[in-house]
């Protein structure tokens, strides 16, 4: 008897869900691809922040400040992989590795007290506990 | 009982205890931060912002000094019959180091974004102790530039001894 009365609603249900899809088809059809843009668009939004993308990126207005300043000129050759050696081009070898270097080398990043308590404007004795 | 006592007097004797880092500051102290906690913020954008830049244009120079650099060259050597298991070597260490950088930037990064995030009039402890956890991140990140500037510097040595083994 119980069977019964759950086969009877099962049926209505269905009956219920292939209706409203016959009444409606547009509006569910938007309804279901506002649904899939927004679980694609935070299945994005997630892999651009736990990539560590969004770190790099100077499009974001917080870094607009320096976004001028991302180094535009680095797209160097090649060192050419394929030909014969000698002393002319390991000399080659030795100015172009040097010059790439050079500026790597030269460049302390990083360095400095930048978030001292002196740079921040606290005072200088807490860290001095 | 007693740890209650404990807790009581660690948090009404000295201004404030930061429990993650079990900083301890004094009123004062607590004032202080609270005070120049404005212009404090304004510093940290800046140094988030100039640290980001350091961070693109440091990492795009590593990755074209390895991959335009050290590969080509190593292929030629290999190429023309010379061993390269010693640049090799050095090269691929130069490639663990910039992961290193990447992953101590990537750290630093996170906690510098946190001290910017947290509220530092109803929370100036919290405050001052992300300040101090993104300081020594960023000590890490300066770490690994300086690990990646040797490495680059033995890649040059490896060079030179494996050119005197060929000529010699």
């Amino acid at each position: 008897m119980d069977n019964d009365k759950l086969k009877d609603h099962e049926q209505e249900t269905g009956n219920f869900a292939s209706e409203a899809v016959s009444r409606h088809p547009i509006a569910l059809l938007v309804i279901g691809a506002i649904l899939i843009s927004i679980t694609t668009v935070s299945v994005a939004l997630h892999l651009y922040k736990t990539s560590g993308t969004a770190q790099l990126d100077l499009s974001q207005p917080d870094f607009q400040s320096v976004r001028d300043q991302a180094n535009k000129d680095d797209n160097i050759a090649s060192f050419p992989s394929t030909g014969e050696l000698n002393e002319q081009v390991f000399n080659d070898y030795r100015k172009f590795y040097d010059l790439q270097t050079k500026r790597i080398l030269q460049n302390d990043s990083f360095a400095g007290k930048s978030l001292s308590d002196e740079s921040l404007g606290f005072d200088t004795s807490i860290s001095n506990q | 009982m007693v740890t209650v006592l404990v807790g009581l007097a660690m948090v009404m004797s000295p201004g404030a205890v930061y429990a993650e880092t079990n900083l301890v500051l004094a009123d004062d102290q607590i004032q202080s931060i609270r005070d120049g906690c404005k212009q404090a913020k304004s510093v940290l954008q800046q140094v988030h912002s100039y640290d980001a830049l350091a961070r693109v244009n440091s990492g795009q120079r590593y990755e074209n000094i390895a991959n335009r650099v050290m590969a080509p060259f190593i292929s030629r050597m290999a190429i023309n019959g010379i061993n390269t298991v010693a640049l090799s070597e050095a090269s691929a260490n130069f490639k663990l180091r910039i992961k290193d950088f990447t992953d101590a930037y990537a750290t630093y990064e996170d906690r510098l974004s946190k001290a910017i995030k947290t509220d530092c009039v109803n929370h100036p402890v919290e405050f001052y102790a992300d300040i101090l956890d993104a300081r020594q991140k960023r000590t890490l990140v300066h770490d690994a530039a300086q690990q990646l500037n040797t490495q680059l510097e033995k890649y040059r040595q490896v060079f030179e001894s494996v050119i005197k083994d060929h000529n010699g």
